[in-house]
């Protein structure tokens, strides 16, 4: 009989994350993924031959760097390319860049108002003080505020005194920023249309909320995520993977095996073994059983629980919260496969920023409007599109002279209102927004050799995401922080004792990927008497 | 005139019912106050007009929601005349099936809903009770001035005490909250019932009034927020005479206390000398001192037109600049020669306040034109026919019918000029899919847009509430963190509209609570 001391179920960022910190801390792991490859939606596929690409990646997970440092994945591997943030195509012909130098970036910003270009100096300070406030609460699982013992009644207490300290502006700030909609909060800093409307794209990709709507200016942090003070104040950067997001997978699941922890792919769990209350191992599709001290789940929420227990075993009333965790996809993936590299006449053919990736439909309006269709349930009429060429970064992921195209879609529902999505919808979708990447590259449709449209129900079915849900749950403020997955269940652990859940669909959710997966490992490997 | 006669003990710009209640309070405490009008009539956005002789009604605001009833016992309102022509009004969600939904937790009504879902009907009960009990939470918060962080220490205390009462709540309860707060009213509702017009009631209640839709995050808490400020009240209630009615009472009892009142007395500017606020300049070229004055204009118009950014900082003028405040709301009089016929609805029940909102996909699709600065096609309504209770409204057998349109946006794409009789088109189209006959009974009517209504009562951008509810602009944050507690950088000067916390809504309290602030400031100083 195999017996282990902490069990990972799949091999998504967070999964491989959580695997590789307990290997570190000297337990013995495996980690079970049921595709052939790793990476969950980081997964790298050959879409044509010799053309690399990360068919579910938004483009947007980017391990953070305390994780890359703390893991050594340097020494198995992982090399990071840090790039200029892209370009928007605007409506009228022209461009918006985002650099990553300030000069260069406040010059860009002045070619639409001399204004806004000194109010990114500002903006940029005020984001970085931001990401500061939020940073703490990342790297641990929140405390429930429910359960206010004396000691965290009295922290509570300590922040409030804290508060009625601060002085009233500060407190107001913040309030705006994690109250307001992305258009009223960049009003404050912004007179450009076009700036605006660049700046909320940057945010809002892959969120189910428009500019327009309320909360949604906090997303604008996540740009800044990984900014470090002082660094050059210009647009925050895009990071890429040398070999593409498959790479990090690969470099985690290097440092895995060599601290012992043993990965197997093609192992799908179908069970968790129940003994007492607690979860003692896993039951394979082949039948085999594996027996484990710790077991910690890589899949959102609902699968979790709906799918590997049976419901009669969890705590009463527990299901039907799960079934109320919202989850709804949101972004679609389009992957190009092109035998030269696409022109885009009204970029300058020297603009560096275009290795950050292409952005389309980036207006307040477009983008309320495709939201506004995404929540009727219909494919979006003006989606947001935001494509990225890797290969003009990175060679290895083409032939020579050939380049990929990874185009995320976003704003696309995952089920229409009026029946599934079938192949003919699929290829409209497609349609359009080849189209719409025609208006601006014109001869891109003659250089594509092969093309794929993976819309929210493929990811389900091959990633295993419920609905196509890429955050793995909604990001609303009520699914945030102490509130994620659920109340009373925030953090890592779960009501099934020695089941831990280490995916998105916890704490800190999207914001750093890996973070949830290198918090529930701390928490196991203490619980196993390990050290970190 | 002589100098003792220009200087008061308080002046108070603006006479709108929190610039009454105010003039009133410092009155009582035996002050000698005077109140300045720029309109002929006393009120602001609170008044009953004519659409046609005989046909009298409330032309803006047509209901009471928000009046504790301290303040009504306080200024001994009953006694200057105040009447309602009815309290507790009932709430009916009209729809199109005529299988009309009285919002209430009353037995019979509970029957009635029963029929139709046994499950919402026992949901709504625990729902109900969830609500008040939150709101109830937020209650002692909306009573008070608010607690100014970093001044006292009472900002520390008040989050002490709603920790404590949260936690009395009971675990499950206080978890519950911390996910509602943040929510929108609309996922909050398909949690909770299945039935769609049940769900869309509810999240009108929410989003009236706002510039938000029911999928906007955060709606959740204007539901409890308009719970807490109801629950001292006694209810939804319409006074004797329609608004202007209660207003005629509240002026009686300022002018009872001493209160002088001036009407067609505009204010040019507020004189400032070293920092202080020393009193007023009439646009007649008047000039009044007082030691306190208390501004009932709308705190933007107050700071950059009445002061003038010259006296304030930088940050705090382009700050005051920028307040959000998108008024949605446009209004609709109607003159009726009859009861209009609205099938499935009992002749007992034609006094209540009816919501024309089938369900939360449509009040969401009217909230998406809105956005776009579109006209809804179907524009979610609020209504009453208060001549049914109030037989002095209007000549005996006919009715004045009064509709809160929501989602109407001021600058409309293209203009009003040519839309504004297609869309008065479009609001009698929808009303007639509940009263079919309601075209043919109009003998007169008026609508406000939110243009004219910003015109007619000087509520800039058309809200009502002088600045929108949302996080950023509430409590010591209302209207600006500078402004807060009703005190503004200039000595002497306060603000007591509803741009001060706790806001809009007829209340009074900001009135009442800017009046005991200012007050006991005199009295220290």
């Amino acid at each position: 009989m195999e017996r282990h001391d902490a069990i990972v179920i799949g091999g998504g960022l967070n999964g491989l994350t959580a695997a590789a910190y307990l290997a570190r801390a000297g337990a013995r792991v495996l980690l079970l993924e049921r595709n052939a490859v790793l990476g969950g939606a980081d997964a790298a596929c050959e879409i044509a031959p010799g053309f690399q690409i990360a068919r579910y990646n938004l483009g947007l997970s980017a391990l953070p760097a305390r994780i890359v440092s703390e893991l050594e994945l340097g020494r198995y591997g992982l090399r990071s390319l840090r790039v200029d943030g892209g370009v928007s195509l605007l409506e009228g012909g022209g461009y918006i860049a985002s650099y990553r130098d300030g000069i260069v970036h406040r010059r860009e910003l002045a070619r639409f108002s001399l204004k806004d270009a000194d109010a990114w100096t500002r903006f940029r300070r005020d984001m970085l003080r931001g990401v500061q406030q939020l940073r703490p609460l990342l790297a641990a699982p929140l405390p429930d505020p429910s359960r206010l013992s004396f000691a965290t009644l009295r922290r509570l207490l300590k922040t409030a005194s804290r508060w009625g300290g601060i002085e009233a502006d500060a407190l107001h700030e913040l309030t705006r920023l994690w109250t307001l909609s992305c258009a009223d909060f960049l009003d404050d800093y912004f007179e450009s249309d076009d700036i605006k409307a660049r700046l909320a794209s940057d945010a809002l990709l892959g969120v189910g909320f428009g500019p327009r709507a309320p909360t949604s200016a906090r997303y604008l942090l996540g740009a800044f995520l990984e900014e470090t003070v002082g660094a050059s104040a210009g647009a925050p950067a895009r990071q890429l993977a040398v070999g593409g997001p498959a790479a990090v997978a690969n470099a985690l699941a290097s440092a895995i095996a060599a601290h012992r922890g043993t990965i197997r792919t093609e192992a799908e769990v179908t069970d968790v073994l129940m003994r007492d209350g607690a979860a003692r191992g896993v039951v394979l599709a082949n039948g085999e059983e594996i027996y484990g001290r710790a077991i910690l789940s890589d899949l959102d929420l609902k699968r979790t629980f709906l799918a590997l227990f049976r419901w009669k075993e969890l705590p009463e009333g527990f299901v039907e919260k799960v079934g109320r965790f919202r989850m709804r996809g949101v972004s679609a993936k389009i992957n190009l496969a092109l035998d030269a590299a696409p022109e885009f006449p009204a970029v300058p053919a020297v603009c560096p920023a275009i290795l950050g990736g292409v952005r389309l439909a980036t207006s307040f309006d477009e983008m309320e409007r495709a939201c506004d269709d995404w929540r009727d349930r219909i494919p979006p009429r003006t989606p947001l599109i935001d494509a990225l060429i890797p290969t003009l970064a990175d060679r290895s992921l083409a032939p020579a002279g050939k380049h990929v195209m990874s185009v995320a879609v976003h704003y696309v529902p995952e089920a229409l209102h009026d029946g599934p999505w079938t192949a003919e919808r699929k290829d409209e979708l497609a349609d359009l927004v080849v189209e719409r990447l025609a208006d601006h590259s014109p001869g891109i449709r003659d250089r594509i050799v092969a093309l794929e449209t993976l819309v929210p129900p493929d990811i389900e079915s091959e990633v295993g995401l419920t609905a196509g849900d890429l955050a793995q749950g909604e990001t609303t403020l009520d699914q945030m922080f102490f509130n994620r997955p659920m109340a009373a269940l925030a953090g890592n652990m779960t009501p099934v004792r020695d089941l831990y859940l280490c995916s998105a669909s916890v704490h800190p959710a999207p914001i750093g990927a890996g973070y949830a997966g290198a918090n529930a490992a701390a928490l196991v490997a203490a619980s196993l008497g390990k050290r970190g | 005139m002589l100098l003792a006669d220009r200087s008061f003990d308080a002046i108070v710009i603006g006479g709108g019912h929190n610039g009454l209640v105010a003039a009133a309070y410092f009155a009582k405490a035996g002050r000698r106050v005077i109140l300045l009008e720029a309109s002929e009539v006393l009120g602001g956005a609170l008044a009953t007009g004519e659409i046609s002789p005989d046909y009298r009604i409330s032309t803006a605001a047509h209901l009471v929601e928000a009046m504790p009833r301290r303040i009504e016992k306080d200024l001994k309102l009953a006694r200057h005349g105040l009447r309602f022509a009815q309290r507790q009004m009932t709430t009916i969600a009209l729809a199109r099936d005529k299988r009309h939904l009285t919002m209430s937790s009353r037995r019979q009504d509970l029957v009635a809903l029963r029929q139709w879902s046994a499950q919402d009907a026992a949901a709504y009960v625990a729902f109900t009770a969830r609500m008040k009990a939150y709101a109830g939470l937020l209650r002692p918060m909306l009573g008070a001035a608010p607690p100014v962080s970093g001044e006292t220490s009472d900002a520390a205390s008040v989050f002490r005490k709603l920790v404590w009462n949260a936690r009395r709540l009971g675990k499950a309860s206080f978890e519950d909250l911390l996910r509602v707060l943040p929510e929108s009213i609309g996922d909050l509702a398909d949690e909770n019932f299945e039935m769609p017009l049940l769900k869309a009631a509810l999240a009108f209640e929410a989003v009236r009034g706002t510039a938000e839709g029911p999928f906007s995050p955060g709606t959740s808490f204007n539901f409890i927020y308009r719970e807490a400020m109801r629950h001292e009240t006694a209810g939804i209630s319409l006074p004797q005479g329609g608004l202007g009615g209660f207003v005629e009472a509240l002026a009686r009892a300022a002018e009872s206390l001493g209160v002088i009142v001036r009407t067609s007395a505009p204010v040019k500017r507020i004189t400032v000398e070293n920092g202080v606020a020393t009193g007023v300049e009439t646009e007649a070229g008047e000039l009044l001192l007082a030691p306190a004055i208390l501004s009932n204009v709308d705190p933007s118009d107050t700071m950059l037109r009445l002061v003038g950014p010259a006296h304030l900082d930088a940050r705090l003028a382009s700050r005051l600049g920028r307040t959000g405040r998108r008024g949605a709301t446009a209004k609709l009089n109607l003159a009726l020669d009859g009861l209009p016929t609205i099938p499935g609805l009992a002749p007992s029940e034609y006094g209540a306040r009816l919501l024309a909102v089938p369900s939360l996909q449509e009040l969401d699709a009217a909230f998406a034109s809105f956005k776009r600065d579109e006209l809804p096609f179907e524009p979610p309504m609020e209504m009453t026919i208060p001549s049914v209770v109030d037989r002095t409204l209007a000549p005996l057998g006919h009715h004045v019918m009064s509709i809160l349109i929501q989602y109407v946006p001021s600058d409309v794409k293209g203009g009003w000029a040519g839309q504004r009789d297609r869309f008065l088109d479009r609001v009698l189209e929808t009303l007639s899919t509940y009263a079919p006959d309601i075209r043919d009974r109009i003998i007169a009517g008026e609508m406000l847009l939110p243009s004219d209504i910003e015109a007619k009562f000087g509520l800039p951008g058309g809200d009502w509430h002088h600045g929108e509810l949302r996080a950023d602009q509430f409590a010591m944050f209302r209207p600006a963190p500078a402004l807060a507690r009703y005190r503004t950088p200039l000595k002497g000067l306060y603000l007591c509209g509803a741009g001060s916390h706790p806001g809009g809504g007829i209340s009074g309290m900001p009135g009442r609570l800017a009046a005991e602030l200012a007050l006991s400031e005199g009295r220290r100083a």
